[in-house]
């Protein structure tokens, strides 16, 4: 049985969901590279790199997410039939997976934090190098 | 069109429009107070963005979700009834989270200045 509500939820939903991670991805690393460009100390190559590599993964953890949970289950017990329930089901997806994308962002922003106070403490003295030294009285 | 619909998008308007409103009045005045903490101007414009970005993202999709778990309304007293009830609960909600925002970034600006 073909059931024309639920072609119109995708319709709904795919360009919403997509639309939204681009848009929240784009935002969220436009303002990313000033953080880089602290981390890496102003290595301009390394820093805008390292930025689009982050960006990558958002895409694709986020893209990834929004079509596994595209599916609308449809039983005996939930018809899918009604506008009220095209609403309802709509909600649910596309407003938990804005949730799940804000939890994604304050994420990164934690990383973010996280490498700009690593770069910005006071490097450790390394392995001092191993010197054949002369004992004193001999 | 049956009552509950017509009830979604009036929440649904009213709800967002506090949201928004509110997320940009915290966002102006909030600048102040991330810039107390982190000195550098470039970074805490950025960082008032994204949090601003993260705000919506997580208020507006909790406001939708909500939207899920209604019950079915038969009548206009009752629509007015469950439409009250619901947006206060998003505007409580907002205040206690606005409060304890308010908690946290006195708190973290007393140990940032004691650090100095």
């Amino acid at each position: 049985m073909e059931n024309k509500l639920i072609i119109i939820a995708y319709a709904i939903y795919l360009p919403v969901a997509l639309l939204l991670t681009l848009f929240v991805a784009r935002t969220l690393f436009k303002n990313a590279r000033v953080f880089m460009l602290d981390i890496f100390h102003g290595k301009e190559e390394i820093a805008f790199a390292t930025n689009r590599l982050f960006e990558i993964g958002f895409y694709l953890m986020n893209i990834g997410f929004a079509l596994l949970i595209l599916k609308i289950h449809v039983s005996e017990y939930n018809p899918f039939e009604t506008t009220q329930k095209l609403i309802e089901t709509l909600s649910y997806k596309v407003g938990g997976f804005s949730i799940y994308l804000g939890a994604m962002l304050f994420f990164n922003l934690l990383l973010f934090f996280r490498g700009r106070r690593k770069a910005n403490q006071p490097k450790p003295d390394g392995p001092k190098p191993f010197k054949l030294t002369k004992p004193a009285s001999a | 069109m049956t009552y509950n619909t017509i009830s979604y998008i009036i929440y649904t308007i009213i709800t967002i429009y506090i949201t928004v409103v509110v997320g940009y009045k915290c966002y102006k005045s909030g600048y102040y107070y991330v810039l107390s903490i982190f000195i550098d101007e470039e970074i805490s414009q950025a960082i008032n963005k994204i949090l601003l970005l993260g705000y919506y993202l997580t208020n507006i999709g909790y406001v939708i979700t909500i939207i899920s778990t209604w019950k079915t309304i038969n009548s206009f007293n009752e629509m007015i009834n469950e439409l009250s009830l619901r947006i206060a609960s998003i505007v409580f909600i907002l205040a206690a989270m606005h409060y304890m925002n308010m908690i946290v970034l006195a708190f973290w600006r007393k140990t940032s200045i004691s650090k100095k």
